[in-house]
């Protein structure tokens, strides 16, 4: 019976299990974002005209051993190897990666913007959301970066983003074309007219 | 090995593990009527090497200190000098709190305790430490199972922490999205609730997970009452949200929710008119002709002309 107990786990396994899935999914999907963003980044070399950038992805890396001591520690727990000095050194690593982020997102987001600048790119406020996880977009041309596009920035961008896997690069004429079109298909859906 | 050995060496080992698991730093509350307490204060005080004998004195002085007579402690006392098998004994709030507060001074067994009478008998809640709660539900170590009553806190200072994360996210994207509103002309109120709700959400998801993942890690909602896992799920309850956002593109999602929202005024407008629409048809149909609408309206006989 001692025994019985002794072995018992303390937390639910199904549960413990559901979690350590759901961080590696995390992490499996925070890689596939930071090779994501890696590459729109090695855009800059092909001179591409249009840059969709998130200043927080690749800081964010800082946080990824948070969430390993998150995974280890649920094992750990499963496992009944859990200890209360273990624990503290996990949370003391997981708290203390945050204020690292922090400043590694303020430094990397103000080096970016420099180094995207020199390479002669600008940002364009009319193609960029007010949500907090709405990409910063830069042009290397302003005459693409057209006011009236704010309403159809989506399809816009889902252009540009064809344009580029085609290897056309879009001139001023054809961004404002698509624009229109984009705009009076808009206005036709709503009846804005 | 007798039997009785035997037990007395499980016992043991029970003592042990408890005294290692007190030594953890996670808290936990506990309420114990006085039976259970005397019970639990009997095993503390052999974990610690007294016989019974020994203990039943260490009662008599805690009670001679505090000038507290028990009738029920005092008709008990010399059974339980003699007899291995714990005897239920109901004590006074008095008698209990002299009790927890020696126990208290005592040393290693909890920090902080309070008596409180429930339906007319004392009980004793103490803050314990981390593991406590599977050794006192999940053996037999004690006479009966005591309530721990942890998990309400746990949950409340959890619950705090995130609101506090939540509401900072709701905060920052609505300043934002008001922002986005003075400024570009182009924006409405579609555009206001449509990134709102993406924000919030992702947030409140963000939340939830960093909540039962932590509680999982630290050891369930009984331990969350402690400082650092309440720290633990802000920190990444905010890294799930910014990764989330990012993962899942939340401008493209929040402009399909604000175009849906343009969709359904649209549908809304144009569902009144036809209703303003037919509320005319209706008044010019019963201006030209009352008798004839009574009659469409309730089916009154009517041999006039028809419609």
């Amino acid at each position: 019976m001692d025994k019985q107990l002794e072995k018992k786990s303390l937390i639910n396994p199904y549960k413990a299990v559901f979690f350590i899935v759901l961080l590696v999914l995390i992490i499996v999907g925070y890689f596939y974002t930071l090779f994501a963003e890696i590459a729109m980044l090695k855009r800059v070399y092909e001179q591409s005209v249009l840059l969709k950038i998130r200043t927080v992805v690749v800081p964010l890396i800082v946080m990824m051993p948070a969430f390993v001591v998150l995974i280890c520690g649920v094992v750990s727990r499963l496992k009944n190897q859990a200890s209360a000095k273990n624990q503290k050194a996990g949370l003391f690593i997981i708290i203390g990666c945050f204020p690292l982020f922090l400043i590694g997102w303020m430094i990397y987001s103000w080096q970016l913007t420099a180094w995207l600048h020199d390479n002669g790119y600008k940002e364009c406020g009319w193609y960029a959301g007010a949500s907090l996880g709405a990409p910063k977009v830069m042009v290397n041309n302003q005459g693409l970066c057209i006011e009236e596009g704010y309403q159809v920035r989506i399809d816009l961008l889902d252009w540009f983003e064809v344009q580029y896997q085609q290897g056309i690069t879009p001139t001023v004429e054809m961004v404002t074309t698509k624009q229109q079109q984009l705009l009076s298909d808009y206005h036709e859906r709503f009846d804005l007219l | 090995m007798s039997t009785y050995a035997h037990r007395e060496a499980a016992q043991q080992q029970r003592q042990q593990q408890i005294q290692a698991v007190l030594k953890n730093n996670q808290h936990t509350l506990v309420q114990m009527n006085s039976d259970e307490f005397i019970d639990f204060m009997f095993h503390i005080q052999l974990l610690k090497g007294k016989n019974r004998e020994q203990v039943v004195e260490w009662v008599d002085d805690v009670f001679a200190k505090k000038t507290v007579v028990s009738k029920e402690w005092e008709q008990y006392k010399t059974s339980i000098k003699t007899t291995t098998g714990m005897i239920p004994l109901g004590l006074d709030a008095l008698a209990l709190g002299a009790l927890a507060l020696e126990m208290q001074r005592g040393g290693n067994v909890f920090e902080k305790y309070q008596i409180k009478t429930y339906n007319g008998k004392p009980n004793v809640i103490f803050k314990g430490y981390s593991g406590l709660r599977s050794h006192l539900t999940g053996t037999k170590y004690l006479a009966n199972n005591p309530k721990v009553v942890s998990f309400g806190i746990g949950k409340l200072g959890a619950a705090k922490a995130i609101k506090g994360g939540f509401i900072t996210t709701v905060i920052i994207s609505a300043t934002f999205h008001s922002f986005e509103q003075m400024l570009n002309d182009k924006s409405t109120w579609h555009d206001f609730v449509g990134g709102l709700t993406v924000d919030v959400g992702i947030a409140a998801v963000a939340s939830g997970i960093a909540w039962g993942a932590v509680s999982t890690y630290v050891g369930g909602a009984a331990a969350m009452v402690a400082v650092g896992p309440l720290l633990a799920v802000v920190v990444v309850g905010a890294a799930l949200t910014v990764l989330a956002a990012a993962f899942i593109d939340s401008d493209a999602l929040s402009k399909r929710i604000s175009d849906g929202l343009r969709e359904a005024e649209q549908r809304l407008k144009e569902g009144l008119l036809e209703i303003e629409y037919k509320i005319n048809r209706l008044e010019r149909i019963y201006d030209a002709d009352p008798i004839g609408f009574m009659h469409r309206l309730f089916g009154i006989p009517y041999y006039g002309n028809r419609y």
